[in-house]
């Protein structure tokens, strides 16, 4: 997985491309999130238009993000899921606790 | 005889004896006293270090006598005489320790040794990689000399090789060590999957899990309640192998405990949520289905902490069980609705595992919910048996050549008419 980031407006995006599955991609997740937090970002919108597939562990590190996040009093924004990574959410009851959006700009409106 | 041939066959006749014990063991211990026993049989030396290149690690390691038995001593490649030589490949001749900024006198102060001269020699192997170095300490009879050096670097490749056969050795035997322990963790799990009960419930039921790797984070479960009532379970531990199993075992060990003290499926959840979230932190969770079912009155009642829908298979077509809470060790609160469902006679309940639905190669396409459901549909009538069957050679079928990359895991439960 890699990841590219810049700052919109006091918002830092992360955008994912490639798997974010067991071995290969959840840890670099968790390390991008943490790396924002570690430099005071504190509003986060991860974009995932192009993350292709996520697995149980790279649900289980996002939950680890959005953990990190609340801890230290920030807001973690989720945009652009393929339909694939929505029903997983869904299923899970987990797009009751992450706040997703369909668009990036979306995400960025009222943060 | 010509004095230079007869020192040549007598330097020969060493090297071959030297050579027959370097390469008389692949035991570690042994290698390193057989190298160094060359070196102060051949140098006339007090003491003898074997250093191994950890590569990975950038460290140097070895093994040393101390007052509790051995001990495994490490140093950075770069760092003291030894570590100078991993990392230049320079050979280092030093007659005169104390003199030499390099020398790291800490281990004379500890010990009482008093160390005069130091040759640190590299051991390379036939790409001229740095696999190990050598590092003689006091030669007895004067001086370390050039041609100490010229016999250690004759004897270099054979030692390089003695040393690579060692650590490949030592890593089988740690790929053997796991392997047998992995073969007992999947005796000891597959002993935690129970047999269908009988059909004194009257249900027929059949259930199977094929684990990805030799231990897997997928469970089920059929547990006798009070009253005639059993307690059926579906589980997926996030990630795969032995950790997920761990925490498998676990949950399901307290679903056991559990399940027969506590009757509301929501509050057992939330004792087995707490239960995971302490133990893992959230760093691992999951997906689970319970449900209690009551034969007098062919009532399920369930909840789904983020599983994957098991469907109920009826006369009218097919209903999914969907999500009734999130799934349990995220959170350290986490709050569960329980539902209710009703078995009529004739119907079939399909639990699964995300295995199935992942079955295939996810770039292109999986089996997905669409064609569980559309399976399950073809599965009412049919004896548990051949439903479980009919599963695993439908998947089996359409996930073709692609590996496996996930534990599958699918309970069958017919309630017989």
């Amino acid at each position: 997985m890699k990841t590219k980031e810049r700052d919109v407006n006091g918002v830092h995006i992360i955008a994912a491309e490639g798997k974010i599955t067991i071995g290969n991609g959840d840890q670099e997740l968790g390390e991008a999130v943490r790396g924002a937090l570690e430099k005071g970002h504190l509003k986060i919108i991860l974009n995932m238009a192009k993350v292709t597939t996520l697995d149980s562990s790279g649900l289980g590190e996002l939950v680890g993000c959005y953990t990190s996040i609340k801890h230290r009093s920030g807001e973690l924004r989720i945009c652009c899921l393929n339909s694939r990574i929505f029903n997983l959410m869904q299923m899970t009851s987990l797009h009751s606790v992450f706040e997703v959006k369909d668009t990036e700009e979306e995400a960025l409106a009222g943060f | 005889m010509d004095v230079n041939l007869e020192r040549e066959n007598h330097r020969l006749a060493r090297l071959v004896e030297s050579i027959r014990i370097i390469n008389s063991t692949l035991e570690e211990g042994a290698l390193l006293e057989s190298i160094l026993t060359v070196a102060r049989q051949e140098l006339e030396v007090e003491r003898g270090t074997l250093y191994f290149v950890d590569a990975a690690k950038h460290e140097l390691w070895s093994r040393i006598a101390s007052g509790m038995g051995e001990m495994e001593i490490r140093l950075p490649v770069g760092k003291g005489l030894a570590g100078t030589v991993a990392a230049t490949g320079e050979a280092s001749l030093i007659n005169d320790a104390y003199q030499d900024p390099r020398f790291d006198s800490s281990s004379d102060e500890r010990t009482g040794f008093l160390t005069r001269s130091v040759l640190s020699a590299p051991i390379r192997n036939r790409d001229g990689k740095v696999v190990g170095v050598l590092q003689l300490l006091n030669r007895k009879d004067g001086p370390f000399i050039q041609a100490d050096l010229d016999f250690l670097n004759s004897l270099s490749e054979h030692m390089a090789l003695a040393i690579e056969n060692t650590l490949l050795h030592r890593s089988q035997l740690e790929r053997d060590r796991m392997e047998r322990e992995l073969r007992l963790g999947r005796d000891i799990q597959s002993r935690l999957f129970p047999d269908a009960p009988d059909r004194i419930t009257g249900l027929d039921v059949a259930a199977l899990c094929v684990p990805c790797f030799e231990v897997g984070g997928d469970c089920y479960d059929f547990i006798p309640l009070e009253g005639g009532r059993m307690g059926i379970s579906i589980g997926d531990v996030s990630g795969k192998g032995v950790a997920a199993a761990l925490v498998m075992s676990s949950l399901q060990t307290a679903l056991r405990m559990a399940a027969p003290l506590i009757d509301d499926p929501a509050s057992l959840m939330t004792q087995l949520n707490s239960l995971i979230h302490g133990l893992t932190g959230g760093r691992k969770y999951a997906t689970f289905f319970y449900g209690a079912y009551d034969p007098n009155t062919g009532t399920l009642d369930y909840v789904n902490a983020g599983h994957v829908p098991p469907l109920v298979a009826h006369a009218g077509g097919v209903q999914a069980l969907a999500s009734t809470g999130l799934p349990i060790g995220l959170f350290p609160d986490n709050p569960v609705r329980a539902q209710r469902v009703i078995l009529e006679p004739g119907a079939t309940l399909l639990l699964c595992t995300d295995g199935i639905l992942e079955a295939g190669d996810p770039m292109l396409d999986d089996f997905g919910e669409t064609r569980w459901k559309a399976l399950a549909a073809t599965l009412g009538g049919l004896p548990a048996g051949q439903a479980l069957a009919n599963v695993f050679e439908t998947v089996q079928a359409f996930e073709a050549d692609t590996p496996p990359s996930d534990d599958k895991a699918v309970v069958v439960i017919h309630r017989c008419s």
